[in-house]
């Protein structure tokens, strides 16, 4: 016990001083912590060179809000698969792919088919393409131009043009909407 | 730790050194707590294995940021918050003519992943068939950030150095999981490995920071 009260004593004495220290311990977890910051960082992806030219198939996978995405040049697939408030550019390729959140931006152009999904508030561009199946949520555009079909599911209100196209399809919550001179308004 | 730890010292000068080598990590932080430390307070108690602490368990609250990306995907900074609750199994440790103690640390933290960049891959999911068809999942990791859960199992080492200061080495797992985009809960297994400091400003309680995988913390030891 009495080995103990010293101790306690000894331990007493060390917290009063050793708060002066506070500042010093805190200075030092920063600068662990900022070092290891500035090491440890990857680079955004953004444009062709985050891209995969040349492959078979290549799925631009990035699971948070405000991506920015350019696929082009592979050989059968490109795609993204991004959060909210995505751009994704695609072209050169046959097939391009999207599934994106609320707020994105899509353009799909120079391919064969183009086939995405995207949230609210959603625009799609889509030209010079064989295909285009599209499915949009509410107070989305869409807009076609130069293909022989655009084939639009809007889920909720949307606005959607379509241009030099052959066959323009717009589903508006299961009933086909009637154009006005390439114009279809889902309310 | 808690209250420390303490022992009398015994006499043992500062310029002592411990018969034990330790780890170059440990041993910068021994030079550190030494360096800034008063004279009284950076007596060596190191030596003196009979002033084992004498706290059952510690509860710390903690504050995280990590550089490193997440176990699945990648990311700039995550930033998020914690609780490592510390069960004193060994308050002698295992070393008898050093001053240790060994803990099972149990946690739980949650950690938000920002930036980040895409994951390339192949499609391992599709929606729809022919022209229409929409990839819904990548094989592989996926790119960018989203919120992480740990909840790590560690074996927790302690070196107490002096009356203020001790250190510690965390070996263990975690177990995680993540929600992605296409709102699957995903589960998995991670090992994690922190090196870290105590600095005891008081009897039942101490400033706890700890670097490692996969994130650095910095919290409020308070012991019982």
């Amino acid at each position: 016990m009495a080995k103990k009260r010293v101790h306690e004593r000894a331990s007493e004495r060390s917290g009063a001083q050793g708060w002066r220290r506070a500042p010093a311990l805190v200075a030092m977890a920063a600068t662990v912590s900022s070092s290891l910051l500035l090491f440890g960082c990857g680079p955004y992806c953004q444009g062709p060179s985050c891209g995969c030219e040349g492959d078979e198939e290549c799925i631009l996978s990035c699971e948070r809000d405000g991506c920015d995405l350019w696929c082009s040049h592979t050989a059968s697939t490109c795609g993204a698969i991004c959060g909210d408030d995505c751009a994704f550019v695609c072209d050169n390729t046959n097939h391009c792919s999207a599934l994106t959140g609320d707020g994105s931006n899509i353009d799909c152009h120079s391919v064969a088919n183009c086939a995405g999904e995207c949230g609210a508030d959603c625009h799609y561009s889509a030209s010079n393409v064989s295909e285009g199946h599209i499915t949009v949520g509410p107070n989305s555009t869409v807009a076609c131009t130069s293909m022989a079909l655009c084939s639009v599911t809007c889920v909720g209100a949307c606005e959607v043009s379509c241009d030099n196209v052959s066959r323009c399809e717009v589903d508006c919550d299961g009933e086909r909407a009637s154009g006005d001179g390439g114009r279809y308004v889902c309310d | 730790m808690g209250s420390g730890p303490v022992g009398t010292g015994g006499g043992t000068s500062v310029t002592d050194r411990p018969s034990v080598k330790f780890p170059a990590t440990l041993a910068a932080t021994l030079a550190f707590a030494l360096t800034f430390a008063p004279e009284s307070q950076a007596q060596t108690i190191i030596k003196d294995d009979a002033g084992s602490p004498d706290y059952s368990v510690e509860l710390e609250p903690h504050g995280i940021v990590t550089p490193f990306w997440p176990p699945r995907g990648s990311a700039d900074l995550g930033l998020g918050a914690g609780l490592m609750v510390g069960i004193n199994l060994a308050p002698r440790g295992f070393i008898p003519t050093i001053n240790d103690s060994v803990a099972l640390g149990l946690g739980f933290d949650w950690v938000n992943y920002f930036g980040g960049r895409a994951a390339e891959g192949t499609c391992a999911e599709w929606n729809g068939t022919g022209n229409e068809r929409i990839c819904v999942r990548v094989r592989g990791p996926a790119g960018g950030g989203g919120t992480y859960f740990y909840a790590p199992a560690v074996m927790q080492w302690n070196f107490y150095l002096t009356q203020s200061w001790s250190v510690f080495g965390e070996p263990g797992f975690a177990l995680y999981g993540d929600v992605g985009l296409d709102n699957r809960l995903r589960f998995g297994v991670t090992p994690v490995f922190f090196v870290g400091g105590r600095f005891h400003f008081s009897k039942p309680a101490a400033l706890t920071f700890r670097v490692g995988y996969p994130y650095t913390t910095v919290g409020l030891s308070i012991f019982f």
